[in-house]
């Protein structure tokens, strides 16, 4: 079951709210609107003939304009890989979590809100996962930038005595 | 009658024939050559360094051999390996190990990621090096190094063990009669 | 919401807490458990990750890409070729680059090496874990036959750098087929026999391990599992086979999966065994590669700066740990502009949270060790 054959059947459930399929290098993969992405996950996991059980991951893009959410999705029974995105406003990234339907989602979101600071909502356990909880930014925004020291710990190595940075 | 043996690690003056003998020695050295004879090192490892440290304490390497055994626990290390990247949330808890250790404990930093950052110099979670947060006393290069490396950083430390004053230190960690006082 | 304010609104009456890590000997690296027990039994054992957060997705995109491939042998320090291949392949995908056979097999070659020296350090840890340090000195004594072996080979012991986009860095010659073949002799069935005389079929050992945090084939794919961790749960599912890369179809080799081998399917002692099955695989599969090995080029012509056309592609292999890919999306210019890495262990991490509760405090380490989970493909 390839890409273009999920498109149509999901096309019968969400109409417009699907994007047409676009490729983009080696990666096929639509857009859907950030608003049904509950239904749209149940349906790929339950419907009979679809199966996308697996939840590869989620990875977080920043567009400078926009936010990106990728899900890699893999179905064991026909052998099949797809990929949904999702865009979200640059100023206020929100969107429902998906970890109750896919258990593997949890943590993957809670990297996203980490690092992009993407916030999911109804997400059980939203904190950060990566960086320390009083850390301040969210790291691979492309605007970030780093701080001169962390808890008094210097983080360049300019000025010091003896090396260079 | 009297000979004096030369030896590079411990000043002893030797005399006597085959009936006894008298043997001459700083206490300090004679302190020091067990002391470092029995290095027990830290089982600490935050990253790829780590499984150089474990290859070391393997079968080829075997740094049992030199009388260093690893030790699970901070409190009977003498000797602090940090073997690899320490980033700033574990930053906090490699000083709260140091400081768990007992006096006299020593540092090794181990490859270039603790050196200096390494590799990952401009990431923004990394702290360059980890002398910004304690005292090292031996950098080995390397990314990651050799078990060799990592042997030859542990006698480089054995040799500076060797000569240290004993007394310097026990005094600097004695109570002073004014501080018991109070 | 911090750590304190999570564990505090959870908190039952008679619960203690207690901190494993990041300093602790079990953990696999620097990885922090806050156990919720009440008395012997864990409510929960919550995991802290990031101590060992290095930022390697924001360095690819300040970073070439043919320089980038030294970050990634440290995504996954114990079995680095995984990682090489996954990036240099989806490279190699975008700019639209054939490499040629020798380079292929030599890939394979490496690789099956690293997995075989990988889950030797992940069983002797496990046997280590549960108390037994012997079968962790076997683990290390053949190690360093392979590391012997990658040092000829790229001339690096443990974060390799084998891999360039278009092919490998070095051929091999007689003798390092020579010493591979004598590798081989030894190990598969020699060293293996021993190992399962020795510990595999130790009855201590399969007492602490069998029936401990079974998952279930559902359970193992909703928790996103992959690898080994996932056919031991009894599902066929191997990337090498099912969405095949590089020359795995022209090799003959099974997937060991799952089957209650003392217990239920899918219990730790089925993790453990089906490593151990998984190097016997990977014996076969380097005998069937040394002998087919081709002759020609091993690297592919590739354009000293490399930049990929505008696009996205996501490459995974199949990693001693499971499912390691790359998603790569290029703007055209030199660097990555995005470089997400997707890994076996951080899908396991969750499963551990949830398999641990239930569980006695002393059967976490078996379930950590069973899910040979390592610091850096956590974190990265």
């Amino acid at each position: 079951m390839n890409i273009v054959e999920v498109h149509t059947e999901l096309k019968k459930f969400f109409g417009e709210k699907l994007s047409e399929v676009e490729k983009s290098g080696q990666l096929e993969f639509f857009y859907f609107e950030p608003e049904i992405i509950r239904d749209l996950f149940l349906v790929l996991r339950d419907k009979i003939g679809m199966e996308f059980k697996y939840l590869s991951y989620i990875a977080s893009v920043d567009y400078k304009d926009r936010f990106e959410l990728v899900y890699c999705l893999y179905s064991y029974r026909w052998s099949s890989i797809i990929y949904l995105k999702t865009k979200l406003s640059r100023e206020k990234p929100k969107i429902r979590t998906i970890s109750d339907l896919f258990v593997a989602a949890e943590w993957h979101e809670r990297e996203a809100y980490d690092l992009m600071g993407i916030e999911f909502l109804e997400h059980p356990d939203l904190r950060r996962i990566m960086m320390p909880d009083d850390f301040e930014g969210h790291p691979l925004r492309k605007d970030f930038v780093e701080k001169d020291n962390y808890h008094q710990i210097p983080t360049n190595r300019k000025g010091m005595t003896g090396r260079q940075g | 009658m009297g000979e004096e043996v030369k030896n590079k690690d411990i000043d002893v003056y030797l005399e006597g024939d085959s009936n006894g003998f008298i043997l001459l020695s700083k206490l300090s050295s004679l302190i020091n050559l067990p002391r470092a004879n029995s290095l027990w090192y830290l089982l600490f490892s935050p990253a790829c360094c780590g499984i150089e440290l474990m290859q070391a304490g393997g079968t080829r390497t075997d740094m049992d051999r030199f009388g260093m055994v690893f030790r699970s626990t901070p409190r009977q290390a003498d000797v602090m390996i940090v073997g690899g990247t320490v980033t700033y949330k574990m930053a906090e808890r490699v000083k709260l190990l140091y400081q768990q250790m007992s006096e006299p404990r020593y540092v090794i930093s181990m490859g270039s990621c603790a050196n200096c950052g390494g590799l990952f110099d401009r990431s923004y979670s990394v702290l360059k090096g980890v002398d910004l947060i304690i005292p090292v006393d031996i950098y080995i290069p390397g990314c990651p190094p050799r078990p060799e490396a990592l042997l030859d950083g542990m006698m480089m430390l054995q040799k500076k063990m060797k000569k240290e004053d004993w007394g310097k230190i026990v005094s600097k960690h004695t109570p002073k009669i004014e501080d018991l006082k109070r | 919401m911090t750590l304190e304010e999570r564990l505090n609104k959870v908190k039952g009456e008679n619960e203690i807490l207690l901190n494993m890590g990041p300093q602790h000997p079990s953990t696999h690296g620097v990885i922090r458990f806050v156990v919720r027990a009440d008395g012997e039994i864990m409510v929960e054992a919550l995991p802290v990750v990031g101590y060992l957060h290095r930022g390697i997705e924001k360095l690819a995109e300040i970073t070439p890409y043919t320089g980038f491939i030294p970050y990634t042998d440290r995504v996954d320090y114990l079995a680095s070729m995984f990682a090489n291949h996954a990036f240099v392949m989806g490279v190699e995908r975008l700019l639209g680059i054939q490499v040629p056979r020798r380079a292929e097999y030599l890939r394979v070659i490496a690789s099956e090496l690293n997995r075989i020296a990988s889950h030797l350090i992940a069983l002797g840890s496990m046997a280590m874990d549960i108390g037994a340090f012997t079968p962790f000195l076997h683990g290390i004594r053949e190690r360093e036959l392979i590391n012997d072996i990658t040092e000829m080979m790229c001339g690096a012991r443990l974060t390799y750098n084998y891999m360039r986009i278009g092919g490998v860095s070095n051929d091999i010659d007689d003798q390092i087929i020579k010493k591979i073949n004598s590798f081989l002799d030894r190990f598969y069935p020699g060293f293996i026999d021993e190992f399962n005389r020795l510990i595999t079929y130790n009855e201590i050992l399969v007492k602490r391990c069998v029936n401990i945090a079974t998952i279930s084939a559902e359970e193992a794919i909703n928790f996103g599992l992959t690898g080994p961790n996932l056919r031991a749960s009894g599902i066929k599912w191997d990337l090498r086979k099912n969405m095949s890369y590089s020359v795995y179809p022209e090799l003959k080799f099974d997937i060991p999966v799952g089957e209650g081998f003392r217990g239920s399917i899918g219990d730790s002692y089925d993790r453990f065994v089906v490593r151990v099955k998984e190097m016997e695989e990977s014996a076969k599969i380097l005998r069937q590669a040394i002998k087919n090995l081709p002759s020609g080029e091993i690297i592919a012509k590739v354009p000293r700066r490399i930049k990929p056309p505008q696009g996205e592609v996501y490459s995974a292999v199949e990693s001693a740990r499971g499912e390691l890919g790359y998603y790569i999306i290029s703007d055209g210019s030199e660097n990555p502009y995005r470089c997400k890495i997707r890994t076996g262990s951080f899908s396991a991490m969750k499963a551990i949270h949830i398999k641990s509760q239930g569980c006695f405090i002393a059967d976490l380490v078996v379930l950590i060790a069973s899910m040979d989970i390592v610091a850096p493909e956590i974190d990265r």
